[in-house]
């Protein structure tokens, strides 16, 4: 009987914490590992923030780029602790941490100049937090040699940082901040202190290190390519607000407003200010050309008052007429050709508008010629004039761009 | 033609100012005689025989003891108090920053000799007459070398800090590890000058001891001279006896004294 | 829980502003124990031992009072009516000014002359030794090189009369007479103190461009035009500066006075009180004869003649040097 009720007790007690365990687990997947909710910061009277949110999803790689001067490095040290935000609050996963120390978050921070400290040996920079902690010898050499295994700095434990190559020294700043076995990783502007082709080497490196091991990651960063390269997703940042989050190629090919457009890809995207003359026309400001009729099935939703437009399409979208499909069509005099070997910069004239374009066809180019283009019209992306939001294919309510908190 | 001029100008000057502590050396280590000779001796003889006597037969052992204890706390009081203030200053944001800058400023502006009599007073009701102490503390904190420390860490990029913040490392490790090794120049610069102004104290002790005791070697000198007047040759040995180190340091350090006089501040590579 | 519709800009809903100043507070409140903590050492060394002084004697000088009684009343200026009917007094600030007016002059041409002067001679190869050669002299202990001061000043032995002789000039008693004691204890100030004012010198001039110094260098009334017009205004402020510091130093001066007309009784200051300074004076007055109450009082006439000396050449140099 006793043993019945025992069992029966025994019985529930497991359903319980076995849902319990369950929900948890659930709920901690579910749960975003950095969130940033409203996050205000002015310094004085200057404000850099204006209440952002993001948040960074568990094993998740989120790039920050945007122009110098958007708050994009201010973000990264408030997420840091080493700034507070004047209001907002910042959680990682169901832990609030706004008011928290630098030191309690467990960030692991990789500095653009690596803040490597000249007058120690690289062991000693690795274990220099360690050792502040009072981690027993033992466990230190061993985290030590992990990760200097990990990132194949081995051989380099007993130098100075100034005997060693830029790119060695980035590798030894991950190492500093890897050692503690970080709840994240920040990294700001890690790579802009290295030459060309080493960068584009450290990019694949620390992405592959972070395939490995899959902590969550902010870089930050103002190159357009890192940013496209290296990111689960992107938060593109101006003046404080965030413009648009999304992964690469959402925000590449469906860019919130001109801005976005401009700024990711190389060359950037051509912007035509045009004006909607009828109810399917509109006219190119600055073309001789008479107005352009529009398939219907773009403009035909449009609002009525919508008249003063953007319109935009990447330079590699671009093709030569005559392959068949339809869209809207250009005859420009090609001015400056650029040879990348691949392929081709083409920047030409169409009336008075610049327009550039990409092309691997290069036997057809020559100064001063005209040539006949077409881009499709699925590939034509349309922005409102005044605010330069995105106009979107099924009509809605365009976002403001004051509040800019797209997420 | 014009540079042997120079040349030759520059060694004439040179030679000028260097020569009376030239003819310490050649009294000291000269005959007996020596200081009555006329025309004067401008040879050295290399008799050490007298300066070994000095060194023996009275206590000045004691008194260059003195000078040393006095000398090197100073200095380590020194080092430590400028570089906790000199990061305070260049680092930390509280209120009353500027204004103890600008009160470190202005200890200089003071002037010493007007404040004998008081700091005398302060001196005799703390019981600091006649101590070791007495001849520290009150040149334990220096303007020069906080400025010096503060210029310094302020040329430390702010991301040195912000990595020890970040992984927990507390102000004074910070400090003790990373910031003062890395001012280094700064450290030896201040080391260098408080070590020459407290070797070559002397009023202060005057006034604030009187037992022999705790002279240190400058005081011990003045009462030497008037004891041995004219006993030309103990009196230049005793005196070597109190320049040397500052010599022997002058020697090895003169550029980095030079250029820290000259601009508080040592281009020195790491 | 802010949310991102409502936020305007200018003020954060739903956080009220004193939250907003606690926060503040509370992250800078870490720097302000640090910071404290950090300065609190010298902080204690400089209140207790130079501004509490300092302030103490402003407080002493309108005292009658004796170090070794707890006996004081206040007598007002009494101390300084005193003190202005010793005719010693007189002959103290008399002996400074002289002592100043020479000195200061004398180092600061000198310093500059040989700033200017041996300028290139100090880039020629072994310029950094000779250089430190005249540095020297400025780092050496004062009672130490003071010994072969007084041997040199030595009217029989002496080098400085063995100099006259061979330059067949008439030899005199310096240390000795009461005419040339003091001008011996300034050719020995000038030279332990030139070496600085030359370095001081030298680190102002290597600020400036090359061209302009090369114009210096012009010989004649050219090279004396260029040096008044284009040089001299261009070292003005580090000429403010040494004349400053000299002026301040040398209105203290005390070790070589005290040393160098020290005779074997400790009868400094002679012959005759021609070498009685200020300070030495002062040094006298309280801690050889005890008169602690005079000697705050002419320690607070020093203190304001210093003050007063330094705005005086501030205000002076304001006039001539910067608004050319």
């Amino acid at each position: 009987m006793i043993y019945g009720l025992l069992k029966g007790f025994l019985r529930a007690f497991f359903i319980v914490v076995a849902y319990g365990a369950m929900y948890c687990h659930r709920k901690g997947l579910d749960m975003a590992a950095i969130r940033l909710q409203a996050i205000h910061k002015s310094f004085g009277s200057t404000k850099v923030l204006h209440g952002v949110d993001m948040e960074v999803r568990n094993g998740e790689f989120v790039v920050v780029v945007g122009p110098s001067g958007c708050g994009k490095s201010t973000l990264l040290r408030i997420v840091a602790g080493l700034e507070s935000p004047t209001a907002g609050n910042l959680w990682f996963g169901d832990r609030n941490m706004t008011r928290a120390g630098a030191p309690e978050r467990n960030i692991g921070m990789v500095f653009q100049n690596y803040a490597l400290y000249p007058h120690m040996t690289v062991y000693d920079n690795l274990s220099f937090g360690l050792k502040a902690h009072k981690v027993s010898r033992g466990e230190m050499d061993k985290r030590v040699q992990n990760v200097a295994s990990l990132l194949e700095i081995e051989h380099l434990l007993r130098s100075k940082p100034s005997a060693l190559s830029g790119g060695q020294r980035q590798r030894v700043a991950v190492g500093r901040a890897l050692v503690r076995n970080p709840y994240a990783f920040l990294m700001d502007e890690p790579l802009s202190n290295l030459d060309a082709l080493l960068r584009d080497r450290m990019r694949v490196e620390l992405r592959h290190l972070h395939e490995r091991l899959r902590i969550p990651t902010v870089y930050v960063t103002h190159d357009q390519t890192e940013a496209m390269t290296m990111a689960d997703r992107l938060v593109v940042m101006k003046d404080g607000n965030i413009l648009q989050v999304g992964t690469p190629e959402e925000v590449y090919h469906g860019p919130q407003n001109t801005f976005v457009a401009q700024f990711l890809g190389s060359p950037p995207m051509n912007l035509l200010s045009v004006r909607r003359v009828a109810d399917l026309r509109v006219a190119v400001d600055g073309s001789q050309d008479e107005s352009i009729a529009v398939p219907p099935r773009i403009l035909a939703g449009w609002p009525r008052d919508l008249t003063d437009l953007w319109l935009g399409f990447r330079p590699e979208r671009v093709t030569l007429k005559g392959n068949g499909s339809t869209g809207l069509e250009l005859t420009v005099g090609i001015r400056t050709i650029e040879t990348l070997g691949s392929r081709y910069h083409v920047h030409g004239t169409w009336g008075n508008i610049e327009i550039t374009w990409v092309t691997t066809e290069g036997t057809n180019l020559a100064l001063g010629r005209q040539v006949q283009l077409t881009v499709p019209w699925d590939d034509v992306h349309w922005f409102e004039r005044h605010s330069g939001q995105r106009i979107q294919e099924e009509p809605r309510e365009a976002v403001r761009l004051e509040s800019g908190n797209v997420v | 033609m014009k540079t042997w001029l120079t040349y030759g100008l520059r060694a004439i000057v040179a030679a000028l100012m260097a020569a009376p502590i030239y003819w310490v050396f050649v009294i000291a280590t000269g005959k007996s005689g020596d200081a009555y000779s006329i025309p004067p001796v401008w040879r050295p003889l290399f008799h050490w025989a007298p300066f070994m006597y000095v060194w023996i037969h009275t206590p000045w052992a004691r008194y260059v003891l003195n000078s040393v204890i006095i000398s090197a706390s100073t200095i380590i009081l020194v080092v430590v108090t400028s570089a906790l203030a000199g990061y305070a200053l260049a680092e930390l944001k509280f209120p009353g920053n500027s204004l103890y800058f600008y009160m470190t400023l202005g200890v200089m502006m003071l002037p010493q000799q007007a404040l004998l009599v008081p700091q005398y007073v302060v001196m005799f009701h703390l019981h600091l007459l006649n101590t070791y102490t007495g001849l520290i503390v009150p040149f334990a904190a220096s303007t020069s070398g906080i400025f010096l420390f503060r210029q310094f860490f302020m040329k430390l990029p702010a991301s040195y800090r912000e990595i020890a913040r970040l992984e927990g490392v507390g102000t004074l490790t910070y400090l003790r590890r990373v910031a003062v090794p890395l001012a280094r120049p700064a450290v030896a610069t201040t080391v260098l000058l408080t070590f020459i102004s407290s070797w070559n104290q002397f009023q202060w002790p005057l006034i604030m001891t009187n037992s022999s005791g705790l002279q240190p070697i400058e005081l011990a000198l003045s009462h030497y001279m008037q004891a041995y007047q004219s006993h030309w040759r103990d009196l230049t040995s005793a005196a070597l006896i109190a320049l040397l180190p500052i010599l022997i340091v002058f020697a090895f350090t003169q550029r980095h004294i030079v250029t820290a006089v000259a601009g508080g501040e040592v281009g020195q590579k790491e | 829980m802010t949310n991102p519709e409502n936020a305007v800009e200018g003020g954060h809903p739903d956080i009220p502003s004193w939250m907003l100043w606690w926060s503040r507070v509370r992250t800078q409140w870490q720097d302000l124990v640090v910071g404290y903590g950090m300065i609190l050492p010298s902080l204690v060394v400089f209140l207790v031992f130079y501004y509490g002084p300092a302030l103490f004697l402003l407080y002493i000088a309108f005292f009658h009072w004796n170090i070794f009684s707890n006996y004081s009343t206040f007598v007002g200026l009494h101390n300084f009516s005193v003190l202005l009917h010793q005719p010693i007094f007189w002959q103290s600030l008399l002996n400074t000014a002289y002592y100043v007016v020479l000195v200061v002059p004398v180092t600061t041409l000198l310093a500059l002359a040989l700033a200017l002067g041996l300028r290139q001679a100090w880039s020629l190869k072994g310029g950094g030794v000779s250089q430190a050669l005249v540095f020297l002299p400025h780092v050496t202990p004062v009672v130490a090189t003071s010994i072969i001061w007084v041997w040199i000043f030595d009217p029989n032995f002496g080098l400085a009369n063995a100099v006259l002789h061979a330059l067949h000039l008439p030899q005199l008693g310096w240390l000795s007479s009461v005419h040339w004691a003091l001008p011996a204890v300034m050719i020995y100030t000038v030279w332990h103190s030139v070496g600085l004012y030359t370095i001081l010198f030298l680190a102002g001039l290597s600020t400036l461009p090359k061209q302009v110094l090369e114009a210096a260098q012009l010989d004649g009334a050219r090279g004396w035009l260029a040096f008044r017009r284009i040089i001299l205004p261009l070292i003005g402020p580090i000429t403010f500066f040494v004349v400053v510091l000299a002026t301040i130093t040398t209105m203290q001066t005390f070790s070589q006075i005290y040393t160098l007309t020290g005779g074997p009784h400790g009868g400094a200051g002679g012959p005759a009180f021609s070498t009685t300074t200020d300070s030495l004076l002062i040094y006298q007055t309280a801690f050889l004869y005890d008169h602690f109450s005079l000697g705050s009082a002419m320690s607070l006439v020093l203190f304001i003649l210093i003050l007063a000396v330094t705005l005086i050449q501030k205000f002076v140099a304001d006039r001539m040097v910067f608004y050319r």
